[in-house]
Order: C-alpha cells, then sequence, then structure tokens
C-alpha cells in the first residue's frame, strides 16, 4: 500500500483522546464485575488444599445441604473434556484424579448470595493424599524428580545452533559464564477477573466479562461443554487491564460459570477476589539462565552458549510459544557469529505461567544486558561503548541466520537516550569509590531486539469490519480487543484516516464472538500492526465503492478527489467551490443500492523456522529500543530510587502519540516493578503473600521523569509504516535499572528483585525454618 | 466477606463500657486493620466507638493528652502535634496512604500491636502513658509495657483504649524519625528510628531518647544507649559507638536470625544516621 | 468460614450520597463499597483488593478521601459522600474539568482505577487547588495503576489544577 507523506496525514501522528474515555472518566464504563441481572445466583470455587496431591474423595454433601445452594459441581458433572489448552490441553476445569497447584479448583458452587456460596465452597470436605512437591524447574527435568504430568516434566525444548561455539570461545580472549534468574510476577491488573454467565438460546451461553482472548476462551468452553462454537456467545466487557493475563485463568473460569449456569438454568455472577485472582491466575514464567559469552580483547563478541529453564508451573498453557521468543531473542540485539541457546520449559507444582506483556522477552533482556554490562567492567570497556560495537547493524545475521533487510535502529535508539551526556565518564566516575558518600550515584543502560508479532509461533491474521453508516458515521469492529492498550483508538483512527472521517464519527464496538470474525490472539503486540493493516484493506475496498459516486456527485476524475474533515472535494478548478458532505455521499450510495459494510482481512507475510537447528526467519520484522536509568542508592539500607529514565523505541510510525508514550511510561512502570519490587514468592508451592498489601507494585512516587524519543523508521509492512511497542516498552526498564544500581555500587546483582537485601549484601537472605508437610527436595537458593 | 453477628454504635461511654463488659465484643474505630482481618477471620461482635468523642487533642500544663480515635491525618496536620511531638507528627504522616491515615486512628495503631506499627516508635519517646477505661475504672498503663510483643498487648477484653497522654518536652530538642521501607511511599515499615536529642550550649547532650520499631519483639526505647549518650558531647564518634550497641542489643534480645546479616549494619547506620539528624551534624 | 447463625445485624443508616439524601437499613456487614456497587447500584467505584492497598474504590466522605472497602455500613451514618457519578454535573452534557483533563491527557488506559484516581485528586484541590509535583504525587500514592506509568495522571491534575475553580469544587464539601 501506498503511504501519504507524514505531513498529509491527516489524522495519524496525532494526539487523540481515547474512543471510550469520556466512559471512563464518569464511571459509565462498564466491567466485569459491573454486569447484573435479576435472578442471578453466585459462583464461588473450591481450591486446592495442596500444590501437589492425590484426590481421595470430595465430598460435597454438606454444601448440596445449605439453604440457599443451587449446585455444587465436581470434575464428574462435565459434559465434554475435563481439560482444555490450546497448546497442550491437559488444564483441568476441575480436577479428578490428582492437583497439581494450589490454585487448581476441585468443585464449584451455585448460591442465592456470595455469603452462602462462600459459606458452601468452606463445607466441602476433600481427602487428599499429599505427594512430594517439585518446584525448581531444574529439579523437575531429574529423572527421579516427582512428576507432574504423565509424560513427565519437561513442557518443552527449543533450540537455537549458529555455527560453532566451541571455536568461538577458541577464539575468544575473554570467556565470561554468569547465571541469573529472574521471580514470578504478577500481572496485577487492578481489575480482578469477573464474569456474567447467562443461559443462551439453543441451549448455550452468553459470557459477559473480563476477557482477553475471547476466541481461544470460546474454544476451551467449546470442548469442555461439548457445545458447538455458535451456541457459545462471548461478549467483551470494558477491560480493566490484562497484560496478557485473562486468557487461560478466563478459559477455567467461564467454564466453572457455564457448567453452573446449565446445570440451574440461572444466570450466575463469578468474580474473583484479589486473594482467589492472585491464587489461580497463571504468572510470569520465573527464569534461570546460564550465559557464557566468548569475546576479543577489544570487545568483539565470538560466542554465546546459553541455557535457560523456565518454570511452566502446573499446565503448559503458553509456555512453549513464550520460551520460542526467548529462544529467538537471547543474545540480545548483537552480532554473534557462533550460539548455541537451549531453553526448556518444565512443569513444576508452582502456579502456571503464561502469557504476560514481553512474553519471554524481559527475562533474557535482564540477563543478557546484564551480561554485557559485566563484559565491559571486565574489558575495562564502558558499556555503551562495548554495546556500540556489538550491535546489530542493516543487512546483519541474527542468531538465528535472519538477514535484517529492514532500518536496524538499535543504534540510534542508544545514541538517542545517551544524547546530551557523555556516557563512559559519568559511568567511570560513578565507579569511583572515592566519589561515593552514603547516596550513590548510578547509570545504566539497555536495549533490545524484537519480533514484530507472532512470526513462526503459528497462523497470523485478522480482520476488521467497517460499516458506514447513512450519516456518514460508521460503525467498527475487530476481534483483538482493547484491553486498556488503546487499540479501539489505534484502529479508530486508521478507518478515519483512509475514509477521510474525523474519529468522533466512528463508534468502535467491544468483541462479540458472534458478530466477528476470530482474529487470533490480542497478544505479541500485533494488534496496531494486524489490525491497522486489516482496517486499512476493509476501508480501501469502501473507498473503491464510493469514490465513483463522489467523482459523479462533484463531477470530477476519481484521482482528483480528496476527502478529509467528512467533506469530499475536488482538486480540479472547475469544482474547487464544491463540496459534499461524507454524509451525503454515504446516503447517495446507499441509494443506489451500493454496500455500505467492508471485512477487511490481512494476513502476515510467511516465516520460516527450523525446529531443529533454530533457524530461520522467524519473525517478518523487528523493531529496536534503547533505555537509560539512572538511580540513588542508599548505600546504608540498600533502598533505590530512580531518578531519571530515558526510553527510545523505534515504533515504525507513531499512530496515536498519546497512546504510544501512554505505553512506554506505564511499560517502564511495569519494568520498574518488576527490577525492584515485585515477586510472587511461593515455597514448597505455596503462596508466601496473597494481595497488594505484600505484593508491592510501584506507586505514584516511584515512577521518576521519563523522557521519550521516539524513532520513526517506516515499516514496509506496516500500517502507514508502524510496526510495534506494547511489549517492547516493558522489556528493557528492569535491566537498565539493576546495571545503573551495580554501577552505584559496584556489587552486581544477578537475581531479581533487588531487594533491599540483595542491592546491600548481593544476596537475599532466606527465612530458616520448614513449612508444612509438604516439604520436598526442592532446591533453596 | 465479613460475618458480624452484632453491631453496636453507642453515643455514651458509660453504654460502651457496658457493652464491652460483656468480654466479646471488639471495638471498631477507624477499620482499616480490623476489616482485613474481619475478612477472612470468624463471625464477630463489633463496638463502633465513633460517636464516644474520642477525637480530641488536649493540653495542660504537663501532658498533651489524644484521644484514641485520633486519625493519623489529624495528628500529621495538627499545630499543637507539630510543635510539642514533632515524631508523632511525622511517624504518622508516613502511615500507609492518605486514604488510609483519614481513617486509621493512633488508638487502633497501638492496639493492633504490630511490630512495625508506625506511630508507636514516636510516642514511646515521649513516655506515652496509656489511658484504660472499663466498668471496673480507669487505669494507665506505660506505652512501653503495654505492647508484650507481636499483635499483643495487656490490655483486657472489657477494657477500651482511651486515651494516649504524652509528657511535653520540658527542654527544646532535636528529632529525627526515620522509616525504612521498599517503596517510596505507601510502605511497611522494614525497620522505623525515632530520636530526640536535647544539648546545651557547648553541644554536650543533655537528654536523649531514641525507640525503635521491627528491631525488638515490640517497640521499644532503648535505654543502654540513652545512657551512654547522655551528658556526652555530641559527635560522630559517639553515635558510632551509640550504633554498635545498638546492634548488640537487638541481637541479645532477638537472637541472630535469618535477616541479621542485614538488619545489623542497617540498624547501624540508620542509629547514626537518627542520632546525626537528632542532634543536628552532618551524617556523612 | 462457617457462621453460627444466618442472622446478619441490619442498621437503618441516613447519609448524602452525591448530593441526595438517602435512607436505608443496611447489613452492618458490608463494606461501603459493596454497599454502593450492590445495594444502590453505583458500579463506578471499582474493587480491586479490599485491604485498602489499591485505592479503586477510593470515594469522598465528609469531604476526605477514603478507601470504601475498608468502611462498614453503619460508619456512614450522617456522612456525606462523593462518588464518581456525582463528579459532573447531574443532567448536564458536560464534564467536569479534572475529568476533561483526565481525558485530554490521556490519564486513563484501562479505566479501572481513573475513577479512584479522580476522587482523590477532588479531595486534593479541596484541600490544595495549587499542588506541586511532590504534592500531587502525595496525595495520589494510594491509588494504584497497572496501565499508564502515572506520568499522563500527573499530566491531568497538573492541567485540572490550572483550569479549576472554586465554583466546580463546592458541592464536595457542602
Amino acid at each position: 500500500m501506498a503511504d501519504p507523506k507524514p505531513e498529509q496525514f491527516k489524522v495519524i501522528g496525532s494526539r487523540v483522546p481515547r474512543v471510550d474515555a469520556i466512559d471512563k472518566v464518569t464511571g459509565h464504563a462498564k466491567y466485569g464485575a459491573d454486569y447484573n441481572v435479576p435472578g442471578q445466583l453466585y459462583g464461588a470455587s473450591k481450591y486446592s488444599d495442596y500444590p501437589h496431591a492425590k484426590i481421595i474423595r470430595i465430598d460435597t454433601s454438606k454444601a448440596l445441604a445449605l439453604d440457599g445452594v443451587r449446585a455444587v459441581l465436581t470434575h464428574k458433572d462435565i459434559p465434554g473434556e475435563k481439560s482444555f489448552g490450546a497448546i497442550h490441553p491437559h488444564q483441568m476445569v476441575l480436577c479428578s484424579d490428582k492437583v497439581r497447584f494450589f490454585g487448581d479448583a476441585v468443585a464449584v458452587v451455585a448460591a442465592e448470595t456470595l455469603e452462602i456460596a462462600e459459606e458452601a465452597v468452606a463445607l466441602i470436605t476433600v481427602e487428599y493424599e499429599p505427594f512430594p512437591v517439585v518446584t525448581d524447574p531444574r529439579a523437575a527435568l531429574e529423572s527421579d524428580s516427582p512428576q507432574v504430568h504423565e509424560n513427565g516434566n519437561l513442557c518443552f525444548h527449543h533450540k537455537v545452533r549458529k555455527g560453532d561455539i566451541a571455536d568461538g570461545f577458541a577464539h575468544s580472549d575473554i570467556v565470561l559464564e554468569r547465571e541469573y534468574s529472574t521471580q514470578r510476577i504478577e500481572h496485577s491488573y487492578i481489575e480482578p477477573e469477573a464474569i456474567l454467565v447467562e443461559p443462551g438460546e439453543n441451549g448455550g451461553v452468553t459470557i459477559t466479562g473480563s476477557l482477553q482472548n475471547l476466541y481461544n476462551i470460546r474454544r476451551a468452553l467449546s470442548r469442555v461443554l461439548n457445545l458447538p462454537l455458535n451456541r457459545i456467545r462471548l461478549i467483551q466487557a470494558s477491560l480493566g487491564g490484562s497484560f496478557g493475563g485473562k486468557d487461560e485463568v478466563m478459559s477455567a473460569i467461564c467454564a466453572r460459570g457455564a457448567l453452573l449456569t446449565l446445570a440451574t438454568g440461572r444466570p450466575v455472577k463469578m468474580v474473583n477476589s484479589r486473594e482467589d485472582s492472585m491464587r489461580e491466575s497463571y504468572k510470569r514464567h520465573p527464569y534461570k539462565l546460564k550465559y557464557k559469552v566468548g569475546a576479543s580483547t577489544d570487545g568483539t563478541l565470538q560466542a554465546m552458549e546459553i541455557t535457560i529453564h523456565a518454570d511452566a508451573g502446573a499446565y503448559s498453557a503458553m509456555s512453549p510459544f513464550v520460551t520460542w521468543r526467548s529462544v529467538v531473542q537471547a543474545t540480545g540485539p548483537y552480532i554473534v557469529p557462533n550460539v548455541k541457546t537451549d531453553v526448556f520449559a518444565a512443569y513444576t507444582n508452582n502456579c502456571y505461567t503464561s502469557a504476560m506483556r514481553g512474553f519471554g522477552s524481559p527475562q533474557i533482556c535482564f540477563a543478557a544486558e546484564s551480561l554485557m554490562d559485566e563484559l565491559a567492567e571486565a574489558l575495562g570497556l564502558d558499556p555503551l561503548e562495548l554495546r556500540l560495537k556489538n550491535i546489530l547493524k542493516d543487512n546483519c545475521s541474527t542468531a538465528t541466520g535472519q538477514i535484517l533487510s529492514h532500518k536496524v535502529s538499535v543504534g540510534e535508539a542508544l545514541s538517542n537516550v545517551t544524547k546530551g551526556i557523555e556516557f563512559g565518564n559519568i559511568w567511570k566516575a560513578n565507579r569511583n569509590k572515592d566519589n561515593r558518600s552514603k547516596i550513590a550515584k548510578g547509570i545504566g543502560l539497555s536495549c533490545s531486539y524484537r519480533g514484530v508479532s507472532l512470526g513462526a509461533e503459528g497462523t497470523d491474521a485478522a480482520g476488521v469490519a467497517i460499516s458506514i453508516q447513512t450519516d456518514g458515521s460508521a460503525v467498527v469492529s475487530c476481534g483483538l480487543v482493547d484491553m486498556g492498550q488503546g487499540a479501539a483508538t489505534t484502529i479508530s483512527m486508521v478507518v478515519a484516516e483512509e475514509l477521510g472521517i474525523s474519529v468522533d464519527r466512528i463508534r468502535f464496538l467491544s468483541a462479540d464472538t458472534t458478530s466477528i470474525p476470530d482474529s487470533g490472539p490480542t497478544v505479541a503486540s500485533r494488534t496496531s500492526f494486524m489490525a491497522g493493516n486489516a482496517a486499512r484493506v476493509g476501508a480501501q475496498e469502501l473507498m473503491k465503492r464510493i469514490k465513483p459516486v463522489a467523482a459523479e456527485m462533484l463531477d470530477c476524475p476519481d484521482s482528483s478527489l480528496i476527502f478529509s474533515d467528512n467533506q469530499i472535494r475536488s482538486t480540479i478548478e472547475s469544482v474547487l467551490d464544491k463540496s459534499i458532505f461524507f454524509g451525503d455521499l454515504a446516503a447517495a450510495c446507499f441509494r443506489k443500492g451500493i454496500s455500505l459494510f467492508a471485512h477487511g482481512w490481512y494476513k502476515s507475510p510467511t516465516t520460516t523456522w527450523d525446529e531443529h537447528t533454530g533457524q530461520g526467519d522467524a519473525y517478518f520484522t523487528y523493531v529496536y529500543a534503547a533505555n537509560l536509568a539512572e538511580v540513588e542508592v542508599d548505600l546504608v539500607t540498600g533502598q533505590v530510587k530512580v531518578t531519571r529514565f530515558v526510553s527510545s523505541h523505534d515504533v515504525g510510525r507513531t499512530l496515536n502519540l498519546n497512546g504510544a508514550k501512554g505505553q512506554i511510561y506505564g511499560g517502564v512502570a511495569m519494568g520498574l516493578g518488576y527490577a525492584l519490587l515485585e515477586d510472587y514468592a511461593q515455597d514448597d508451592g505455596l503462596p508466601s503473600l496473597s494481595n497488594f498489601d505484600e505484593y508491592l507494585l510501584p506507586t505514584i512516587c516511584d515512577i521518576p521523569d521519563i523522557d521519550i524519543i521516539l524513532i520513526e523508521n517506516p515499516d514496509s509492512l506496516g500500517p502507514f509504516g508502524a510496526k510495534s511497542l506494547g511489549e517492547p516498552a516493558c522489556e528493557l526498564a528492569a535491566p537498565a535499572i539493576v546495571n545503573a544500581v551495580a554501577n552505584a555500587t559496584g556489587l552486581r546483582v544477578r537475581d531479581l528483585p533487588l531487594t533491599l537485601e540483595r542491592v546491600l549484601l548481593g544476596k537475599s537472605l532466606v527465612r530458616s525454618g520448614a513449612r508444612g508437610s509438604t516439604k520436598s527436595r526442592s532446591e533453596k537458593h | 466477606m465479613i460475618a458480624l453477628s452484632a453491631y453496636r454504635q453507642p453515643d455514651m461511654l458509660n453504654e460502651a463500657l457496658e457493652i464491652l463488659s460483656s468480654g466479646d465484643f471488639a471495638p471498631i474505630a477507624g477499620g482499616t486493620d480490623l476489616i482485613p482481618q474481619l475478612r477472612c477471620g470468624q463471625q464477630r461482635k463489633l463496638l463502633d466507638i465513633s460517636r464516644l468523642g474520642l477525637s480530641f487533642i488536649k493540653k495542660d500544663d504537663n501532658f498533651i493528652e489524644i484521644g484514641a480515635a485520633c486519625t493519623h491525618s489529624r495528628l500529621s496536620s495538627d499545630d499543637l502535634i507539630k510543635e510539642k511531638l514533632p515524631l508523632l507528627f511525622r511517624a504518622t504522616g508516613l502511615v500507609g496512604s492518605w486514604q488510609i491515615r483519614n481513617r486509621g486512628t493512633v488508638g487502633g495503631n497501638i492496639i493492633n500491636a504490630s511490630p512495625c506499627a508506625d506511630s508507636v516508635p514516636a510516642l514511646l519517646n515521649y513516655d506515652a502513658e496509656l489511658v484504660l477505661l472499663s466498668q471496673k475504672g480507669r487505669r494507665a498503663v506505660k506505652l512501653n509495657e503495654f505492647t508484650l510483643g507481636p499483635y499483643k498487648t495487656q490490655i483486657k477484653p472489657d477494657e477500651l483504649l482511651y486515651s494516649i497522654r504524652c509528657k511535653k518536652q520540658s527542654t527544646p530538642s532535636g528529632c529525627s524519625y526515620l522509616k525504612l521501607g521498599r517503596r517510596q511511599a505507601v510502605n511497611i515499615s522494614r525497620m522505623t528510628l525515632a530520636a530526640t536529642i536535647a544539648k546545651d550550649k557547648n553541644d554536650v547532650i543533655t537528654n536523649a531518647t531514641i525507640a525503635g520499631g521491627s528491631i525488638f519483639p515490640a517497640p521499644s526505647r532503648m535505654p543502654e544507649i540513652e545512657k551512654m549518650l547522655n551528658r556526652q558531647k555530641v559527635s560522630y564518634e559517639l553515635f558510632e559507638d551509640a550504633a554498635n550497641l545498638a546492634a548488640d542489643l537487638m541481637i541479645k534480645e532477638s537472637g541472630v536470625r535469618w535477616s541479621t546479616p542485614y538488619k545489623k549494619p542497617v540498624l547501624i547506620g540508620l542509629v547514626q544516621r537518627a542520632l546525626c539528624e537528632a542532634s543536628g551534624i552532618n551524617a556523612s | 468460614m462457617v457462621r453460627n447463625n444466618m442472622t446478619e445485624p441490619t442498621i437503618d443508616i441516613r447519609f448524602y450520597l452525591n448530593g441526595i439524601a438517602f435512607n436505608r437499613n443496611a447489613p452492618a456487614s458490608w463494606t461501603l463499597l459493596r454497599f454502593l456497587r450492590d445495594a444502590l447500584g453505583y458500579t463506578g467505584t471499582k474493587c480491586g483488593c479490599e485491604v485498602g492497598e489499591c485505592g479503586a474504590c477510593t470515594v469522598i466522605v465528609d469531604g476526605q478521601p477514603v478507601n470504601a472497602c475498608l468502611i462498614l455500613t453503619p460508619q456512614i451514618d450522617g456522612a456525606n459522600i462523593w462518588t464518581i457519578e456525582g463528579v459532573a454535573a447531574a443532567g448536564a452534557n458536560e464534564l467536569h474539568p479534572i475529568q476533561k483533563a483526565f481525558l485530554e491527557c490521556d490519564a486513563a488506559h484501562c479505566g479501572f482505577c481513573s475513577p479512584g484516581m479522580i476522587m482523590s485528586t477532588i479531595a486534593l484541590f479541596l484541600k490544595n487547588s495549587n499542588p506541586d509535583d511532590a504534592q500531587i504525587k502525595q496525595a495520589l500514592a494510594g491509588n494504584l495503576c497497572r496501565c499508564t506509568g502515572y506520568i499522563q495522571i500527573i499530566d491531568a491534575v497538573r492541567k485540572a489544577a490550572s483550569k479549576i475553580t472554586e465554583n466546580d469544587l463546592q458541592k464536595f464539601v457542602s
């Protein structure tokens, strides 16, 4: 598609208020828990008492006898398959033979009030035989480990093989080996999971609620309920944040709610408390990462050997895809001639892990970028110097052997974030212990490359439906959803740009599985790119139909028409003073019997992947970014304050300036929490916290001023050149902060998060004393 | 879900004490600690003390008396508190969030007896005394004897915490309140230190007080340190010795625990910092 | 938890909600949050944690911001309560200047924290209508947001402060 020049854009690149903002600032926006219907019952789940145990017997009789209880269901009441999952369909809706993690459910209750439902749950008794627990992904792969699933604990193994690492290390002047680890974190959407299930026509169900990937969830429900897809209607309520988090957990909750509705014939409302949410919702994978790097004295990288163990927890969910992104990007954005990477995802009895904003990149960015700083220190180079020597450039080959044929801008991003400061000198001055007071300053860098959209993970296509109304307004809908990231606004802007109407003339509908085709999941920062392209296809199809009518009305050639500000004009001299209102054109088209509805469909370019060698064109294009953090560390207490932050991203083309900045601010804040605060700690499979009193999110006082420098290298494939931003914004803050802290203290912390103890002592302290009867041989570190 | 079997909201103190005499009512003031506990606890009976006029701040010649139901917001914005009990002024200003400070009360903070209760180390510096009422009468208990351990106090089921009495400082002094937490705001304290130092013209300490939270099983004064400081000339070295003594006291009282490798150096550093700040000398 | 009996105490309460007088019998064990949402149908106030940590349920009670999840219904007897539904003038098709600033600065992403953020902002302005950045941050520290990184929220509060008049705030204390 030929793009107009940026200065000709009417809407693209400007600051547009969100199309759904009015409802959000007035309290009118309806989220899952805000839906109520007369006669609704309240559902509640009975969770497991153990992280790993055999179920001997479930006794629901006392619960059933309680006044006001309308149903108590177990696995026996499931009409279809008892488990679901997009990759490995083994996630239990209600456990039958055993429980695999503390958030597994064994029974579900519907009652007239929430109080009765909760009391009934307390009256269900389950007899268990506790099994040994495995909680470490490395230990899980040993032959004598407790088995989480029948076919062993290996969930997936990905490889990348490039060149010959033995040769590469032999030709290195320096070889460093380092181990890093990252923690399990919670998405922490402020809205806990919530749905309202209603009986649908023809024996089906309609579910309204906090759903991120409606079509995945619908497939799970179809399998479990034994209903055809078309009898299951899922409607997305306003979503109070998701970040990848409201997918599999919603399949489980929706399945339980739907079972209750089908059993009682009544609407059922299911709303998780924060404690329930933390207990059963999946998390970001904890990783254990071993990096070995070889380089020449001048800093040129020769080889990298990387072994990563990801904790998949009790179920596969998206682990194979998450870890695939890790294997592709594990080296960081550097030219490395010899690479051997292995990523193993292993089942454990921890909370299961799946998609979370970043999707396997925050872990490897932390490790690779920490490693680059460690290598710089070892070589006596400054971290910027070392990076600039090795970063990917135009037409380079990546670790997977992909030649980057687009503009590679990681160098530009690095120079942007260090503009106006003498990075190397500041970094060296901070390292000088004589300069340190009790409050030490530090500065740190990080950079990345990231594949856009799903890549070789799977089919990548999306659709957008546009229906022009006879008054010239338009209704737009899409199977990719707005979960707070602003997709509704961005897609509306693309349609507005193409049709020459204003954004306020567009109404964006929330997703509804009965009226919009499956567009795949809203993940992988693919929405702007995929739906943006689909919206252009649809809008251009409509323009093809309506342009001749406009030309006829203005008595001028098609090619002279300008659609802008809801008006149509011509560049032909004789009709310069004439214009048509877009609404009048739409009405005229309608009278002529021209269809004003179009469905644009876009399929991404093909990618390739050889599973055995880990070589191929993994993604059709990449984005590049760099972050810089400045910190102050209290050397008495280990407290870290981030004082300044700079973030530069190549977005291809900025679609909505407000939205782009918001994604970066939010991504940096999430990365700051990852670096310093957040840890969903589990001890022998039992969570040691359950709410925001102990799971610490960054507050408004923790966030520094953030400078943003956007780079626009339009991509030939993206809508108006746009690529992606949501996830790249989140993957680089932690390593920049960690590197800055190491610069300040002279002490390298290789485990996230940087607790007070780790910053001060370089290690974390383990609370002594065993807990409970499920004690296992799990490794303490 | 919260389960209650009774909720009483009397207007008169006598009535409140009568209700409490049954021994099975829990007083509720702001509820910021109690309500989260009720969510996962057993069915309870509550006595709402918000209508008993316990939100007063009074002064006489020797004492300032604070009603148990004074909120943290009230205390952290009151001029008398700012002038006469500046440690309490600062401590209550650092409790939780603004929303929490608007509801949470100083009485609740004391009764809940969390090892990290923010207001307690501040009050300990002022030799605070608690006034407890019951149908049997009134008794006064020193705050430093009231808290027995984590979440344990010597209040009886029929007693109501009525007020907190603090001795007015006779001589002007400098003070320091340090709260250690992981975030830049809304922290559960990992450690707190509150200290006052009065000194004469020659920089000789005439009166030093210091108390800490999350150092000992209950927030406590450190009389050994005060003794070491009194009648000594202010110096960085003196404070270094005092800080090392604090660490010794902590280990003596609490033993060497998993957290000691962190808490020991931090306590030493923070005691130095607090004493430096309270005496007006440069900490670095 | 299992109860001893199912008879929960209720209590007659009178209060003002967004300027309207209410007279209700309420279960004493219900929090103000649940009462607003489930009994009165005011769902603009959000439930995020129920332990006073996230601030999504922030409402203004007698001029002060509080967590509606940490107040029981008997405690609002006689109180003057404002929620997000009452912020824009009733019937007028116009946003309050604070809401307008949140919209213009893109301070509402997923929007779940927005009602609480806006109520805290109103409370801040009732105390100080010309706050500096540190005061803005202190006032909003009890409101968690996972989307925005807070920067656009600070922008919005600054912008609102520059536009706000006494008239815009009067009703929240009356």
